[in-house]
């Protein structure tokens, strides 16, 4: 071959000035410098002006004490420093920004396939929401949501409960049931990555016994089983084996075992003052275990409704019932404690009438069990093991200690002029959220929309033709397609979330810029506090970014 | 060469199809039998396609029956399952699926619908490859190939589900001239394997030399059907005449 093939001279030497290797370089380094003089140039001026007024251009006054308070966040007080409560603002801006992403992927999904839907009503209402809300200013919907609904809300003692759940909301936001983690959750989320873990292997070896067999198996229930199943043993497994909770009672009540306290309930049934109103003795004497003590309350029950069908007098019943139902155990301890949470919350599961007495400190709800006002103290172990040797007579108590579940129900309610207990979420936060969904989502729900549609309709055509489901042909041939056309308007919308979130200075809600500038008017130092606001945003959304690109070329490099 | 034609594998009893106004079907009567291999004619806009994709529910007909092989295409989601698994389907764009590799094309529906393991959906694959000469391919993805290339994998990964009846609507429409013997070679073969095939497709000599009938389309119903010898010599319609007349023009 190399003797039919034309002769080539060898190449001849390029002048550089016609090399369009080098003359790339060039203009790059000529771009670079006029970049960096820029700078340098600005830098000076600053540097030069500051100088010239006297002004600090170090990072020092962030060791200052700030002296002013935030409304939420993680632990801070206004003894903390700037730097402190600028990093609380920043917590508080990823916090918003991060569910703030999360609920509006999966709003934008579903307005996006929604507006594509046959249903004529459902595409409507989708198309209406987007047309309105991406048409008005972020500004005037958060102001909407924040002054027009969440600020309208009914004050505390009016506090709206949906459904009688134990959800409250009002003007100081909203209070739901939250968890409480105890000792023993650790130990439990050991048990929860032990389950991923076993069943990640599971699905393998299922996978490959499916390939090599041909036979399906059914993986997605295996895999759910087994895992509440390794996950429930835990469940139970911790509560019984680590829990540093007890419960102090009198020596005299002869218990040992947490389920003894149902005795101490009966004793607390005025058995006497149920005979004197006429109650049978064999009524009475079932009156010896809980689920009876159930059962007889249930008798009366019907009872009462049968003599009031007939047009009798259930008077006398009712009295009886009066006092089956006021029997009731006290448990004393601190606010809020996780064993106050979890004792009453035991006991009623028991079936037990619980009334507690919280106090401040656990000295303080010692001294009321002291004087005899409740029949337990719940606390930790050794809480109430040195509470009890500061006792006149510390035989007369024993301390017997109450398993715990890894973590408790902690339920809100009412008490004074606030929702007590649970998690609750700010007025600020939820509109700020609230908004931030409800705007960005629109433009979410729109690139999915196009995303869907880029995939040609012969894709479609010719998933169904070779027999695969709807179900099939959405997540194998139009998803994944759809996705690269997706993920990149979709990381401009996350960062523009991100960003917008700076409007909460417009609602008190705060973020790094509202706390910003906070601290910008007491430390005088804007130069810097706008730096800070500068690379605070700007690394937040080099991550998005970052990881959004490592995401997409996952799912776009396969093509080529 | 007479073949012997098996059982009805197709009937189509006066099927009908409106896109909201427009009728595209008007009763079409027909029926095709095991082994056949039928060539669809007909002018641009008479209904070839739209008649072709009834057949696997692509478009849903209005009125009328449609029965493949023994099971009616009605709105049972079950039965239309059950038809694409036994019906194979070539389209003018190809259609392949860009983001998976040939084999990964190919082996998709024997893995998701037919359930069977990917060994054996593997093993399967690279056999229509090497029926449709292409086993080198395998590993690209479908942008890397070119068309007649990417057509023969759209021909293999049909015949990889195993199908007893392939439909091609207009297969070589979209190929360079160079290109169209490779697919029709591959198509040619596939009928004298014995495969039931329904092809709209505009190559006379493939009409002449392989079909075992010419149906003629028009106007949204059939005119003619025909040997091709009988229809391409002494078209009995009217409408064949000058059908016939136009394209041999050219
Ligand atoms: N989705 C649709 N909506 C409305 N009308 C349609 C649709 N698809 C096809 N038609 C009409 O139905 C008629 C038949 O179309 P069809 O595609 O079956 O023709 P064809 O015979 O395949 O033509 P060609 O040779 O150009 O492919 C045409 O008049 C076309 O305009
Ligand atoms: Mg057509």
């Amino acid at each position: 071959m190399a003797t039919t093939s034309p002769k080539i001279n060898p190449p001849a030497k390029i002048p550089f000035w016609r090399d369009i290797r080098i003359l790339a370089i060039i203009a790059q380094s000529i771009f670079m410098a006029a970049v960096l003089a820029g700078f340098a140039w600005l830098i000076s001026n600053f540097l030069a002006n500051a100088e010239r007024q006297g002004l600090s251009i170090g990072f020092d006054f962030l060791r200052i004490t700030a002296g002013f308070d935030i409304a939420e966040g993680i632990d801070y007080s206004a003894t903390d420093t700037f730097g402190r409560a600028l990093w609380v603002g920043t917590i508080n801006t990823i916090r918003v920004s991060l569910l703030g992403i999360i609920l509006t992927t999966i709003t934008g999904i579903l307005v996006g396939i929604a507006r594509l839907s046959n249903n004529w009503l459902l595409g409507l209402i989708a198309g209406g929401y987007i047309e309105i809300i991406r048409n008005v200013p972020l500004l005037v919907v958060l102001y909407f949501i924040y002054f027009g609904i969440v600020l309208q809300l009914p004050s505390v003692d009016d506090s709206v409960q949906p459904f009688g759940l134990p959800i409250f909301l009002n003007q100081r936001g909203i209070s739901f049931p939250g968890l409480t983690a105890t000792i023993g959750f650790p130990i439990w989320l050991a048990f929860i990555v032990l389950a991923t873990i076993f069943v990640m292997i599971l699905w393998t070896i299922q996978s490959r016994q499916e390939e090599q067999t041909g036979k399906s198996i059914n993986k997605g229930s295996t895999a759910i089983v087994s895992f509440l199943i390794i996950v429930a043993i835990g469940w139970f497994v911790t509560g019984s084996f680590v829990s540093d909770q007890g419960m102090m009672v009198a020596t005299s009540r002869n218990i040992t075992e947490f389920k003894d306290y149902q005795s101490i309930f009966l004793v607390k049934i005025d058995t006497d003052a149920l005979a004197e109103l006429g109650m049978s003795k064999a009524l009475l004497n079932q009156l010896d275990s809980i689920s009876e003590y159930k059962g007889v309350k249930e008798q009366l029950y019907a009872e009462i409704n049968a003599l009031e069908t007939d047009g009798g007098d259930p008077t006398v019943l009712q009295e009886q019932l009066k006092i089956l139902d006021s029997a009731s155990l006290t448990v004393c301890g601190e606010k809020d404690s996780i064993g106050v949470i979890n004792a009453s919350s035991r006991l009623r599961r028991l079936g037990i009438n619980v009334k507690v007495k919280d106090e401040k400190s656990m000295t303080k709800a010692s001294a009321n069990y002291a004087k005899g006002n409740c029949d337990l103290l719940a606390g930790t172990q050794s809480q109430l093991a040195a509470e009890r040797s500061v006792f006149d007579a510390p035989d007369a108590h024993t301390v017997v200690p109450v398993s715990v579940t890894p973590m408790v129900v902690n339920t809100p309610a009412p008490a004074g002029f606030n929702i007590q207990g649970g998690g609750r979420i700010s007025p600020e936060f939820a509109a700020l959220l609230f908004g931030l969904v409800l705007y960005t989502s629109t433009f979410a729900a729109e690139i999915v929309r196009a995303g869907i549609l880029s995939v040609s309709k012969g894709q479609s055509e010719a998933a169904r033709a070779l027999g695969l489901n709807e179900g099939q042909r959405l997540r194998l041939i139009v998803l994944p397609q759809a996705m690269r056309v997706i993920i990149p308007p979709m990381t401009s919308q996350y960062l523009n979330l991100t960003k917008n979130s700076s409007l909460a200075v417009a609602i008190a809600y705060p973020d790094l810029v509202s706390v910003g500038n906070t601290v910008l008017n007491n430390s005088g130092q804007a130069v810097q506090v706008i730096i800070i606001f500068m690379t605070t945003y700007l690394s937040i959304s080099l991550l998005i970014s970052a990881f959004l690109n490592w995401y997409n070329k996952k799912v776009a490099l396969v093509e080529r | 060469m007479v073949k012997e034609l098996g059982a009805p594998v197709i009937v189509c009893e006066d099927v009908h199809k409106w896109y909201g106004d427009f009728h595209a079907l008007r009763g079409v009567n027909t029926t095709v039998r095991e082994g056949e291999v039928v060539v669809i004619l007909g002018p641009s806009g008479s209904g070839k396609s739209t008649w072709i994709r009834t057949l696997n529910r692509l478009e849903e007909h209005q009125r009328g029956r449609i029965i493949v092989h023994g099971t009616e295409l009605n709105n049972d989601v079950r039965n239309i399952q059950e038809i694409r698994r036994e019906v194979g389907m070539v389209f003018q764009q190809f259609n392949l699926f860009p983001h998976l590799t040939v084999l990964e094309n190919i082996t998709l529906a024997p893995i998701q619908v037919r359930k069977w393991s990917r060994d054996r959906a593997e093993e399967e694959g690279m056999k229509q490859l090497t029926r449709v000469k292409i086993p080198e391919q395998a590993s690209k993805y479908p942008g890397q190939l070119s068309g007649g290339q990417q057509q023969r994998v759209a021909i293999a990964r049909a015949l990889a589900m195993q199908p007893k009846i392939m439909l091609f609507d207009e297969p070589t429409s979209a190929l360079d001239p160079e290109m169209i013997k490779e697919v029709l070679d591959v198509m040619q073969d596939l009928a004298n394997d014995g495969m039931t095939i329904l092809a709209v497709t505009h190559e006379m000599g493939f009409a002449r030399n392989v079909a075992d009938r010419v149906i003629f389309f028009d106007e949204g119903n059939i005119v003619e059907e025909n040997k091709p010898n009988t229809f391409f010599s002494n078209p009995r319609e009217e409408r064949s005449k000058l059908f016939l007349q136009q394209i041999l023009h050219h």
